[in-house]
């Protein structure tokens, strides 16, 4: 068996800045369940990151389960100097800036989250592939998750122990413990 | 039976007198006695399609799905005052300018890439894919991506896409008007050759 993880910050394990891989979720989740993994989140990555990675350069089909963290909606990526490039409102940056200022509207990113959201679980669904999608974002009415992991600065969920912005490693063991829950309801 | 239909001008039936009438959705579904439900838009994006595809319409009602995918340099944002607003590289030349303008011109001039461009492409045609074969209904899924595509020559950009299409919509054995959309002919040979990739899929 070999699950797919995609997703931010949390995703990798950061603890204070750095990523611990065996206390991140994905490593306990399948330490327990004695099975591989790949892991190919990274820190400060968007939903469009996830979709990109997902359709155009990783094969889900051979994986066994798929668990998806998406995060904040403004967030994005584009290419620059040949390197896809992430940017969130708190990179400076004057026409990103403006991006935000001008241009992007909650409904805009709300409308995308859910395109990407469809895709991811289409694309599992096509490919046979259980998939379990996630959000370190605060419960709303337009969008319904699997899971939601809380997010320390508005919502944190009160069962996972934070240290700072990002859970320690018994919080990531809880969110490996729900997962696992989740995981056997889909069997 | 029913049909629905996504696209740019090309499926909307630019230039035709009357596109109602005579546009290859219309044609293709008349020859299946199906009800035609065309949702294409002059200008329209492929995020915007998608959207449209993947949010808006109940795509597992339908007996056929026919979408094309646009020059892949167009996109979309939401304008509190005016809705969804399209974006295309033609569309702010000799514009008068305000802070939106600008803004995306400055976008298609420095920050937009053809990589950007092929891979937005790419979720879009995926995700179609997946979405009907999630729902087990028929796809055809087409481009106009082809040497008359002024906007990405505008760019400096290669014309093909690197996928692979159902049939091009721009392709030069269709006949054209001065705007390069379909002629009432070019319409019909369309319809003719959907007919035979739908049957194909039977």
């Amino acid at each position: 068996m070999k699950v797919y993880f995609d997703g931010g910050s949390w995703t990798r394990g950061l603890q204070r800045g750095e990523p611990i891989k065996e206390e991140s979720f994905p490593h306990q989740f399948c330490k327990t369940l004695n099975c591989d993994y790949d892991n190919v989140s990274t820190k400060g990555s968007s939903n469009m990151r996830v979709v990109r990675q997902l359709l155009t350069e990783y094969d889900i089909s051979g994986y066994d389960l798929a668990i998806f963290q998406f995060t904040q909606p403004t967030r994005l990526e584009y290419v620059k100097d040949g390197e896809w490039t992430s940017q969130r409102t708190t990179h400076k940056n004057v026409f990103w800036n403006a991006y935000y200022k001008d241009i992007y509207e909650d409904l805009y990113g709300q409308t995308l989250e859910k395109i990407h959201m469809e895709t991811v679980r289409n694309t599992c669904k096509a490919n046979g592939v259980p998939c379990i999608i996630t959000t370190t974002n605060q419960k709303s009415d337009y969008i319904e998750y699997d899971y939601y992991m809380g997010n320390s600065t508005w919502d944190r969920h009160p069962r996972i122990e934070m240290d700072g912005a990002h859970p320690n490693g018994k919080g990531y063991r809880t969110i490996a413990d729900d997962l696992l829950k989740i995981y056997a309801n889909l069997l | 039976m029913k049909f629905y239909f996504d696209g740019c001008s090309y499926t909307y039936g630019s230039e035709l007198k009357n596109p109602e009438q005579t546009r290859f959705s219309k044609l293709l579904s008349d020859r299946y006695d199906a009800v035609e439900i065309n949702r294409a838009t002059h200008g329209s994006s492929n995020k915007g399609i998608l959207r449209r595809v993947l949010l808006e319409a109940d795509i597992s009602q339908y007996d056929l799905v026919v979408v094309n995918l646009t020059a892949p340099s167009r996109t979309e944002y939401w304008d509190v005052n005016k809705g969804w607003t399209k974006v295309n590289v033609s569309k702010y030349v000799g514009k008068v300018e305000n802070e939106h303008t600008q803004f995306w011109k400055y976008y298609l001039t420095n920050i937009y890439t053809e990589e950007e461009g092929n891979t937005n492409e790419r979720v879009a045609y995926e995700s179609i894919k997946n979405l009907c074969k999630v729902h087990n209904v028929p796809l055809i899924i087409t481009t106009i991506r082809a040497q008359r595509m002024k906007e990405l020559h505008r760019l400096g950009h290669t014309v093909y896409s690197p996928l692979e299409f159902d049939l091009n919509l721009g392709d030069s054995k269709y006949p054209c008007y001065e705007r390069f959309h379909p002629t009432e002919e070019g319409h019909q040979m369309i319809a003719s050759d959907l007919a035979k990739i739908y049957e194909s899929l039977l």
